[in-house]
C-alpha cells in the first residue's frame, strides 16, 4: 500500500512538473508574440535572407576621430531588419559642430557619410557600407516663435517630441508621418504624409530648412531663398547634406469628433469628393482597408476627425494603451494562427470598444457615443502595435500613389497581385497626398497614396516573394499612372525607377552638383545612379534579380571596401550591370 | 509526505474517484475546473506583465494546483476555495505590477 501511495505521489509530482514546464513554455511564446524588440534599435533578425554571413567587423582602422565614434566597424540595420551593413562607425551628435567635424573627419579620411535618424526606410537609405553615420537622434532641440507661430526644431527631433513640446502651447504640426516616433529631419528627407489630408505631405508645412552641405558650409534654403536647394533636401533621401533645423508651420491643437464608419471601397471615392474634401470641418482622414479575404480590399473603415465646439482645457496627452495584447493579436494573424477574418473582425468590432475618448461632461450629456480627441491626441500614433521580436519573420512598408479617379481600378489590381502572390498583409490604409513641387516628386498630381504593411519570412524565399510582389504592384500602379514610394526596399528595376520619376537622372545630377566628392551617401543612391560605387551590387538582393540581364550581371558581396575581411565572401567581381530593361515584371519574373 | 489520515484508495490510483460525498466531489472537480481555466489567464499574463513575472505567477499557479491535488481527500472545501485565492493573487499581482513596477498593457 505504501508502495501504492509513493507511485502517486511521484507521479503527482512529475505532472506538475510537466504542467509547470508546459506552462513555461506557453509564456515564453505569449512572450516572444508580444513583447516589444529587445533593445533600443529595433529587430534585429538573426538570419540574412540571402544565406550570406554577416558582414564581419574590422574594415576601417583610422586611430584619431576627433569626434566620437560608436560601433566602430560595427554594423548597423534598419527597420527591415534585413539590411544590416558594416560601417565605420556612428557618431551620435549633438551640436552642429559635432557634424561639421564629422563631415571634416570623414572628407580627410575619405569615408562616406550618411545621415540617420530612426532608420526606419528600408533600403538602405541612411546608411552606406563603411560610411560614417551620423545619427541625429540626440540633435533634438527645438524653440518656438509665438509671433509668427513656427517651430524651429532641430532635424534629430521625433515627431512626439515635437507633440510633447507643443500640447501644453496649444498647437500642433500642420503635417506629420501617421506614427510620432519618427524624426522629422527623417520625414524631411523622405518628404512623408499622413493623416492631414488637408496638408498632404511634410513638405507642405516647411517653412525653410537649414543645411549643412559636404564643405561644411551652412544653408538656410526656403522657397525663396536657396529654392533648388530647398526643393531637393526635401525628399532628397539625406544625399545633399545634413538637414540641421526646420522651420515648421503650425496650426492650432483643436479638439476633434473621431467617427468610423464601415464603407464599401466602391463608394470610398465619391465620399471623399463629396463630403470631405473642401468640408473645412473635416480636419483628418484616413482609411484601413479590408484584410479579410471574404471582403480583401472590397470593405473599409473611415476614420474621421471633424471640428466641434469645444471650449473645456484640452487634456494632456495620453500613451497608446492595449499595446501588448493588440500587438498579440496581430502576431497571431501574421503567423497564421489567428485568421485575418477574426483580425477585421476585431478592427470593426472590438477595437471600437478600446477606443481613446476624451468625452466632457457636457460632451457626455448631449451624446453618449461622443468621442473626441485633441488633434495631438490623434497625430501620436506610435508603431509598437507593430513592433515585434518574431525570430524568422519581417514586416515590410511600401506604397502607391495614384490619381484620385484610378484608386478603384489600382486596388483591383494590387488585390490580384497579392492574392495571386499569397502575400501576408497585416493592414493597408489609404491617404491622400497633394501635387508636390519638390525635386523627386512622388506627387504629379492630387493623388491617393495607398499605404501596405506586409509580412515576409526573413529567408531567401519570402525575400524572392517579396521582390516579385513589389515589382508587380509597381507595374501595376503605373500603368494607372501612378508612382511608388522610395524609402523601402531596392527591389525594382531602374527602368521601374525611371518609369515612376522621369526626373531621376536630373535629381542624381543635381545631387552630384551640389556633392561633387560624394560625401553624402547611401545605397540607394549607389544602387540607382549611374556613378555606382559598389556596381550597385550592396545588399541582400544581388544586381542579377530578373530585372538584371544575368550574363552581365554582377554579384559582390561586400568585396570591395577598403580592407577587406578574410571572411568576406567574393562571389565573382566584373563589371557593372547595364541598367535593367524594365518592362513587365510578370515576363521577367 | 504523510497523511494524518489514511487516503482512501481508488482503483484506478488516481485519487480522486475517492468513497466521498457527492457535494465534495463537486467542490473538487469545480475547484480543479475552475483552477485550469484561472490557468489561461495565468498564462496570458504575458499580455499585462514582463516575462519574469509570468514565470513567478505561473509557479504560483502550479504550487496551488498541487495544494489542490495533495488536498482534494482531506479538505475538498479547500479545492474549491483554491481558484478564489489564485484569482486574488493574480489580481493583486498585476495591481502591484501597475502601481510598482509600471507595467502598461
Amino acid at each position: 500500500m505504501g508502495q501504492l501511495r509513493q507511485f502517486i505521489e511521484r507521479r503527482s509530482t512529475l505532472s506538475l512538473l510537466a504542467v509547470y514546464l508546459f506552462g513555461i513554455a506557453v509564456a515564453r511564446q505569449v512572450e516572444v508574440y508580444a513583447g516589444a524588440p529587445d533593445g533600443d534599435g529595433g529587430k534585429d533578425c538573426s538570419v540574412r535572407a540571402d544565406g550570406m554571413p554577416f558582414p564581419e567587423s574590422g574594415a576601417v582602422q583610422i586611430r584619431d576621430v576627433p569626434v566620437p565614434v560608436e560601433d566602430r566597424n560595427g554594423t548597423i540595420n534598419d527597420a527591415s531588419c534585413l539590411d544590416r551593413t558594416r560601417v565605420f562607425g556612428v557618431v551620435r551628435a549633438q551640436h552642429e559642430e559635432e557634424i561639421r567635424a564629422a563631415l571634416e573627419f570623414a572628407q580627410e579620411e575619405g569615408l562616406h557619410v550618411s545621415v540617420a535618424g530612426k532608420r526606419h526606410s528600408m533600403g538602405g537609405q541612411a546608411f552606406f557600407r563603411d560610411a560614417l553615420v551620423l545619427d541625429m537622434q540626440d540633435y533634438n532641440r527645438m524653440s518656438l516663435d509665438e509671433e509668427t507661430g513656427v517651430l524651429r526644431v532641430q532635424s534629430g527631433a521625433t515627431w512626439q517630441e515635437v507633440l510633447n513640446y507643443l500640447h501644453p502651447l496649444g498647437y500642433s504640426v500642420e503635417a506629420m508621418q501617421a506614427v510620432d516616433i519618427l524624426t522629422v529631419g527623417g520625414s524631411v528627407a523622405v518628404n512623408a504624409h499622413g493623416i492631414d489630408h488637408r496638408s498632404g505631405s511634410v513638405a507642405s508645412s516647411v517653412r525653410s530648412l537649414r543645411i549643412m552641405l559636404a564643405d561644411g558650409s551652412v544653408h538656410e534654403a526656403s522657397r525663396t531663398a536657396e529654392p533648388e536647394l530647398f526643393y531637393a533636401a526635401i525628399g532628397g533621401y539625406g544625399l545633399f547634406g545634413v538637414i540641421l533645423e526646420v522651420d515648421l508651420s503650425l496650426t492650432d491643437n483643436e479638439m476633434y469628433r473621431f467617427d468610423r464608419r464601415i464603407i464599401d471601397t466602391a463608394d470610398f471615392p465619391a465620399i471623399f469628393a463629396n463630403e470631405i474634401d473642401g468640408n473645412d470641418s473635416y480636419r483628418l482622414m484616413y482609411v484601413h482597408l479590408s484584410t479579410d479575404p471574404r471582403t480583401f480590399l472590397a470593405e473599409a473603415i473611415l476614420y474621421t476627425y471633424e471640428t466641434t465646439d469645444f471650449d473645456e482645457p484640452i487634456p494632456p496627452l495620453r500613451e497608446t494603451g492595449y499595446v501588448r495584447g493588440a500587438r498579440f493579436m496581430v502576431n497571431l494573424v501574421k503567423t497564421g494562427i489567428l485568421d485575418q477574418r477574426l483580425k477585421w473582425f476585431g478592427q470593426k468590432h472590438i477595437l471600437p470598444l478600446f477606443r481613446q475618448c476624451y468625452v466632457s461632461r457636457n460632451e457626455a450629456l448631449r451624446e453618449s457615443e461622443a468621442c473626441l480627441v485633441s488633434r495631438n491626441q490623434a497625430l501620436s500614433q506610435s508603431l509598437e502595435v507593430l513592433e515585434n521580436k518574431l525570430p524568422d519573420n519581417t514586416d515590410i512598408l511600401q506604397e502607391y500613389f495614384v490619381p484620385r479617379q484610378r484608386i478603384l481600378p489600382f486596388l483591383d489590381s494590387m488585390r490580384q497581385v497579392l492574392q495571386n502572390n499569397e502575400a501576408v498583409l497585416i493592414n493597408a490604409s489609404v491617404r491622400v497626398v497633394h501635387q508636390e513641387d519638390i525635386s523627386l516628386n512622388y506627387a504629379k498630381e492630387d493623388m491617393f497614396s495607398v499605404v501596405l504593411y506586409l509580412n515576409q519570412k526573413v529567408s531567401s524565399a519570402g525575400n524572392e516573394k517579396m521582390a516579385r510582389v513589389t515589382r508587380q504592384l509597381i507595374d501595376a500602379a503605373a500603368d494607372h499612372g501612378g508612382t511608388f514610394y522610395l524609402p523601402y526596399q531596392l527591389h525594382y528595376s531602374r527602368a521601374q525607377l525611371e518609369r515612376a520619376y522621369p526626373e531621376i537622372d536630373s535629381f542624381f545630377a543635381l545631387k552630384r552638383e551640389y556633392d561633387p566628392t560624394l560625401t553624402f551617401m547611401n545605397q540607394w543612391y549607389d544602387r540607382y545612379a549611374d556613378d555606382s560605387l559598389t556596381s550597385g551590387d550592396i545588399g541582400y538582393l544581388p544586381r542579377n534579380s530578373p530585372h538584371s540581364e544575368p550574363e552581365t550581371a554582377t554579384v559582390v558581396f561586400w568585396a570591395d571596401g577598403p580592407v577587406p575581411h578574410p571572411a568576406l565572401h567574393v562571389l565573382s567581381t566584373g563589371p557593372r550591370a547595364p541598367p535593367a530593361t524594365g518592362g513587365s515584371s510578370e515576363t521577367e519574373a | 509526505m504523510s497523511y494524518s489520515t489514511p487516503v482512501p484508495e481508488t482503483e484506478g490510483g488516481t485519487g480522486l474517484r475517492v468513497r466521498s460525498s457527492r457535494p465534495a466531489q463537486l467542490a473538487i472537480w469545480t475547484g480543479l475546473t475552475l483552477h485550469v481555466l484561472l490557468g489561461v489567464l495565468y498564462l496570458l499574463s504575458g499580455l499585462l506583465a514582463p516575462f519574469w513575472a509570468v514565470v513567478a505567477l505561473w509557479t504560483l499557479w502550479t504550487g496551488l494546483l498541487g495544494v489542490a491535488i495533495h488536498q482534494r481527500a482531506r479538505r475538498p472545501i479547500l479545492v474549491a476555495a483554491i481558484p478564489i485565492v489564485g484569482l486574488v493573487a493574480w489580481a493583486v499581482a498585476i495591481w502591484a505590477g501597475f502601481a510598482l513596477f509600471g507595467w502598461e498593457a
